[in-house]
């Protein structure tokens, strides 16, 4: 098998980190644009953040906006802050032209996971992606932002997919 | 005027006392985005469900469009609310009626 058709996948190192390894450019790309798609103002990040877990309960709704969402906001942050630290050693594979690789340490695997997910989730949310769009084949070629951003979903959520199995 | 006003008081504590102890649900909401492995594995970690049942409740919020995850006091439902939502599950707490 040459280097150029190997499939991403993660590898677990003698410490435990989970090296996802052989990235094409396009999913290095995804990755590289993580933190910016982690934005507390993004639509739905925003609701899970300080959208009230008591629908119709003024007074629940005024605990959770004091004690909750402060939390919240700054797991979130924390998980962001992880994430970026770890893709500035995101880098090219040695041998194998077009290929990446980045190293994440095994107690960062859920700020990845969580952040995977808020990327994921605030796009879906930016562009009203259901069932339908997610679970449709993406077009032959990308035209439209909305075809972008479904890609991108895909992506991370491919990344997201090679974590978990290997967990 | 005053004994009135400490009878509200404490008709007022009762009633917070007794909606405070009532015991509340932790809901999860679908949402067309995040994984189906994805949602079993936070489900397994935060409540430390075996895989069989964090499937279930996966699955029911799949196809039923919400599951109670966990159903007791406020206070341990409030932190499994911010576990939840922190790994950007659609989350809410509702308490349990009679």
């Amino acid at each position: 098998m040459t280097a150029e058709a190997r499939l991403p996948r993660v590898e677990k190192d003698a410490a435990g980190t989970f090296v996802l390894r052989d990235m094409p450019p396009l999913m290095a790309g995804a990755l590289r644009r993580l933190p910016s798609l982690l934005s507390p103002a993004a639509p739905g990040i925003r609701d899970r953040l300080t959208g009230t877990p008591y629908p119709g309960d003024d007074d629940g709704t005024r605990h959770w906006e004091r004690h909750g969402a402060p939390e919240l906001a700054h797991l979130f942050q924390s998980a962001r802050e992880v994430v970026e630290g770890d893709l500035r050693g995101l880098c090219a594979e040695g041998k194998a032209r077009g290929r990446y690789r980045v190293a994440i340490p095994a107690g960062h695997l859920e700020a990845w996971l969580s952040s995977l997910s808020a990327g994921r989730v605030g796009l879906g949310e930016e562009h009203g992606f259901g069932e339908v769009d997610l679970e449709s084949a993406l077009p032959d070629e990308i035209r439209t932002e909305k075809e972008s951003a479904l890609l991108l979903v895909h992506l991370l959520g491919w990344v997201q997919g090679l974590l978990l199995e290997s967990a | 005027m005053a004994r009135t006003a400490r009878r509200t008081a404490v008709a007022t504590e009762e009633e917070t006392d007794a909606r405070l102890s009532k015991p509340w649900n932790v809901i999860v909401h679908d949402d067309p985005v995040n994984l189906m492995v994805y949602v079993t594995r936070v489900f397994m970690r935060i409540f430390g469900y075996p895989k069989p049942r964090a499937e279930r409740h996966m699955l029911e919020v799949h196809q039923r469009g919400r599951s109670v995850l966990w159903t007791g006091d406020r206070e341990q439902a409030e932190v499994y609310a911010l576990k939840l939502r922190a790994a950007q599950l659609r989350t809410t707490m509702e308490r349990v009626e009679e």
